[in-house]
């Protein structure tokens, strides 16, 4: 289904009587600073699954990478922001508006445009996001329920938005006029044990956008577990393409210091539609932001291996590629932007 | 230090997240020796789940559980009474582990 409007029910919180869901309401906005690219996130996520919290984060820096003898190193940067406090969640619908208050940040939800409010004194916001096109919906349809692992259920949907307002980071005001994202998604029922590796990636060019999500997984039986999904966009040519086979494949790796493991630094990704194939090249940007802390779980033991590591950020991208359609035409696609977001749970 | 009274409350608790409101198992043909070690008491209270319906919980060591879960009893409590999450809790290492990845996923309803 092709459309602009979310619909204001799921923009409401979702499975609110059950005691495990997920909710989130999470806003990007891309832009530049002084001639620099910079990408400020505000996340509000509701639910049991994944912890009630809301995350700010404001990355500037380039990628601080030092070439070391057996690996190349990714070093922190004291000038990005990321701050995740705890929040009490609450909301409030009525029948043209959904208005979600966690702690910091008010998320105030139109069928057409959103507005995200934040008060957080090291980065407050205030900003209105507006669809650039069709909405890009999780399995294609809204509402669809994708079969992410063997228990996970996803629904939700990825509006690829035209940004503007202003962002203060650290008492310095930025007016924004950027593009960036307005994600709704939902769940009910998560074993996030199993899964092993995650690609999340939207992007925005200047001629196109889209989003894809792969994951693999282990089921309770202990059996391999595919999932997929993808949209992409191209806007001359008015093409709304979903995904029909996708790949993620990482081309050179950087240590994370930070969490002790190795992290994709450039990934390539094949994405084929029915009116042709989509090729991209996504590389870091910024120093990722985390999701949730990095966790060395000395204590798990899983099917009698013990020890395991999670790991679950978000990471600033560029991305470079092209689409080429079944007929020979070719769409490049350049200076891209976006986030790919990653989850590996693997052994220690 | 938690009094006994909380402590027993807690086990029943999560002896009562396996049966639903009709009195009917959760988790129906499910049979499993779950082990609580709480390290501060340095007590072994031990469950069985025969075909999805739970024991009351003894205090008694097992040679080998399904399932051994490993934590203070304040965290125990805590997370019966729902101030702290569970996969919070096991990723700060306040709680230890030893499960099939297929009770993982059933640990769920009673953790």
């Amino acid at each position: 289904m092709r459309t602009e409007l979310f619909t204001i029910d799921h923009l409401r919180p979702k499975f609110l009587e059950n005691s495990e869901r997920f909710n989130d309401w999470y806003f990007t906005v891309h832009f530049k600073h002084e001639g620099k690219p910079v990408l400020a996130k505000f996340s509000l996520t509701e639910g049991s699954l994944l912890g009630q919290a809301t995350h700010l984060s404001f990355s500037q820096a380039p990628l601080d990478l030092r070439e070391e003898p057996d690996a190349l190193v990714m070093k922190p940067s004291s000038a990005d922001l990321s701050v995740h406090p705890n929040a009490d969640f609450s909301f409030a619908a009525v029948e043209d508006e959904v208005r979600i208050e966690m702690g910091d940040l008010i998320a105030i939800c139109r069928a057409d445009e959103q507005r995200l409010i934040s008060k957080n004194e090291q980065l407050s916001a205030d900003l209105t996001f507006r669809p650039r096109g069709p909405i890009l919906f999780w399995n294609h349809e809204p509402g669809a329920e994708c079969e992410v692992t063997d228990v996970t259920r996803v629904s939700g949907s990825e509006s690829l938005s035209e940004v503007t307002g202003s962002v203060t980071v650290q008492g310095q005001k930025m007016d924004v006029q950027g593009r960036g994202l307005f994600e709704r998604v939902w769940f009910k029922a998560l074993n996030f044990f199993e899964i092993r590796w995650m690609n999340w990636i939207y992007a925005h060019f200047d001629n196109a956008y889209l989003y894809l999500c792969h994951c693999e997984s282990t089921t309770s039986e202990n059996q391999p577990f595919h999932f997929e999904t993808g949209d992409v966009y191209l806007e001359l040519e008015d093409d709304l393409l979903a995904g029909t086979s996708l790949e993620v494949m990482p081309e050179t790796w950087v240590f994370f210091e930070q969490v002790r493991r190795f992290i994709p630094l450039e990934q390539s990704v094949v994405m084929r539609t029915d009116k042709g194939t989509l090729k991209l090249n996504v590389r870091l940007a910024h120093y990722p932001q985390m999701a949730q802390d990095p966790a060395r779980l000395e204590g798990l033991t899983i099917n009698n291996i013990p020890g395991w590591g999670s790991l679950f950020y978000d990471g600033p991208v560029t991305l470079k590629g092209k689409f080429t359609y079944k007929d020979g035409r070719v769409v490049e696609l350049v200076d891209g932007v976006g986030i790919n977001e990653v989850i590996r749970i693997a052994p220690l | 230090m938690t009094d006994r009274t909380e402590l027993a409350a807690a086990l029943d608790t999560a002896r009562r997240r396996l049966i639903d409101a009709e009195g009917h198992p959760v988790i129906p043909g499910w049979n499993r020796q779950i082990e609580y070690y709480f390290s501060d008491v340095d007590e072994h209270w031990l469950m069985a789940v025969v075909d999805g319906m739970p024991a009351e919980p003894v205090q008694e060591e097992s040679d080998d559980p399904d399932i051994r879960i490993t934590m203070s009893s304040e965290t125990f409590i805590g997370l019966m009474n729902g101030t702290i999450n569970g996969l919070k809790a096991v990723t700060s290492g306040k709680v230890r582990v030893k499960a099939s990845m297929a009770d993982m996923r059933q640990m769920q309803v009673f953790m």
